[in-house]
């Protein structure tokens, strides 16, 4: 299979015949006048460069576009923000007459104040910008699951979570499992938020259901978080540590989250609460019969 | 025909979107999904990583839409993004190729082996096992392909851009093209070759 240390290259005629094949744009019918042996040589070259035809490919889902469009809006949103910036910047560094040291006094205030909006902004457009980045991931990962179950009839990845039957009336729950995505359905960098804090946290959530629940999700045709930014709760019961149920995830210092929906839209959340009053970290309880209950 | 129900250009479409036509890119985009991710998929290898390029290739053509000679043809502006965004892709992910073919193949330089594809000619696959084994034979084949040969024999084959535009496309003189060509059909050959068992005496 390998070529260890040779070049390998076409034979004059091939060659010839294969820049004459460009020029047609591969029909060979184009070509006049060709001899029995050119014939038979440029026959060959198409069977050969032919056998691309094989590779195996996939047409593009209709999310795609969906998501490319997405992708579009915040690079625009993007723009918008560091154009906020650039022009307060320049209101703050523009100046042009003789300096008195009252003047001086003022224009210092100004840069001082000017400055800290400037930072302020910064700090604001760089968490938008993680946070835009970890929705983008999200959505990555959505379009692989919708494209891993339209490969395997429908079916989302799942795997069971030991230790959890307590809160699930005594069943086993199943959580969503992104390891089968990896490689075909989505990268290793798609599974974690770029906003993390510096204290861990740093991946997804995702939604853990009774298998019955699961089902319920599906006939109710209600939009439901599928993963969602780290659940807080979850890293502070581990820890010994108290929480409270209307904590935001770690993942962008504590301002919020993104979450998935089933749909393949992605959603930030200020707060735990979502559509229907249900949370997304905790059983609730709520009259809904759907809760979320996010692990990681 | 009713002037409405005529079908736009790439061109007037990417106009229209210029202009503010809010559908105009999305119906660019429905238009070249299916091609371009196919390009794709071939040249990275990956269809999750495709579809990342896709979007980092639209996104550029989005960004430098104004600068866009609108008298040109967008189709080939459009792969020659793709396939720039692509191999930034691979300058990424780089790893050992398969094959010792990551060196420009000047032609017919001292060490150089020639494959006359007339006196080997290729087994086709049998058509009850295209979809399974030779398949991905053909796509070990092509992946095993250093990627500035790769893009050249996509682009040539699928794309049928001459010589001429995937000069000017990739900005690479115009016997750099054809030689890479050269080495690209008698690597993939050659790794075909390789692929396919081997008779018995």
């Amino acid at each position: 299979m390998t070529d260890h240390g040779e070049h390998l290259n076409l034979c004059k005629a091939d060659a010839d015949m294969l820049d004459r094949l460009v020029t047609v744009g591969f029909e060979i019918d184009q070509l006049q006048g060709l001899t029995e042996e050119e014939q038979q040589r440029a026959t060959s070259i198409l069977k050969t460069v032919g056998l691309l035809e094989h590779y195996p490919v996939e047409n593009a889902s209709d999310a795609l576009i969906d998501v490319t469009l997405a992708r579009i809006d915040q690079y625009e949103d993007k723009q918008r923000a560091r154009m906020h910036i650039q022009t307060a910047d320049v209101q703050a560094t523009s100046s042009g007459f003789a300096f008195r040291m009252p003047d001086l006094i003022s224009i210092a205030c100004m840069i001082l104040i000017a400055a800290s909006v400037v930072i302020w902004l910064g700090r604001t457009t760089r968490a938008q910008s993680l946070s835009m980045q970890c929705a983008n991931n999200m959505a990555a990962v959505g379009m692989g699951l919708a494209n891993y179950a339209n490969d395997h009839n429908g079916a989302m990845p799942t795997t069971a979570v030991a230790g959890l039957s307590g809160l699930f009336g005594g069943a086993t729950p199943e959580r969503l499992d992104p390891t089968p995505l990896l490689g075909e359905y989505c990268e290793n960098h798609h599974l974690n938020c770029p906003g993390h804090s510096s204290e861990g946290a740093s991946g997804f959530s995702y939604q853990t259901q009774q298998k019955e629940i699961w089902d319920a999700l599906k006939r109710h045709r209600r939009v439901f978080v599928v993963l969602s930014d780290t659940n807080p709760i979850l890293d502070a019961v581990l820890s010994g540590k108290s929480h409270n149920p209307m904590t935001t995830s770690r993942n962008h210092e504590g301002h919020g989250q993104n979450q998935l929906l089933d749909d393949g839209s992605t959603i930030s959340l200020t707060g735990p609460p979502i559509l229907g009053g249900d949370r997304i970290w905790v059983l609730d309880g709520g009259n809904h019969g759907i809760d979320i209950f996010l692990t990681h | 025909m009713p002037a409405e129900s005529k079908i736009r250009t790439d061109e007037e479409l990417l106009a229209a979107h210029i202009d503010g036509d809010q559908k105009a890119f999305p119906a660019l985009m429905e238009r070249y999904k299916d091609n371009l991710l196919h390009f794709l998929i071939r040249f990275v290898g990956k269809r999750a990583a495709a579809e990342d390029v896709f979007q980092e290739a639209f996104l550029q053509v989005h960004i430098s839409a104004e600068t866009f000679d609108l008298s040109r043809r967008f189709k080939p502006w459009l792969f020659t993004i793709a396939a720039n965004k692509g191999r930034d892709w691979h300058r990424k992910h780089s790893k050992r190729t398969m094959m010792s073919l990551s060196q420009d193949v000047g032609g017919e330089g001292e060490g150089a082996r020639f494959v006359d594809l007339l006196e080997g000619d290729q087994e086709m696959p049998e058509a009850n096992l295209l979809e399974t084994e030779q398949a991905n034979q053909v796509r070990e084949a092509v992946d095993a392909l250093p990627s500035h040969l790769r893009e050249i024999l996509l682009l040539s084959y699928f794309q049928q851009m001459s010589y001429v535009q995937i000069s000017e496309s990739l900005q690479i003189p115009l016997g750099t093209v054809k030689s890479r060509l050269h080495s690209a059909v008698a690597a993939f050959s050659n790794a075909w070759k390789s692929a396919q068992p081997q008779e018995q005496e």
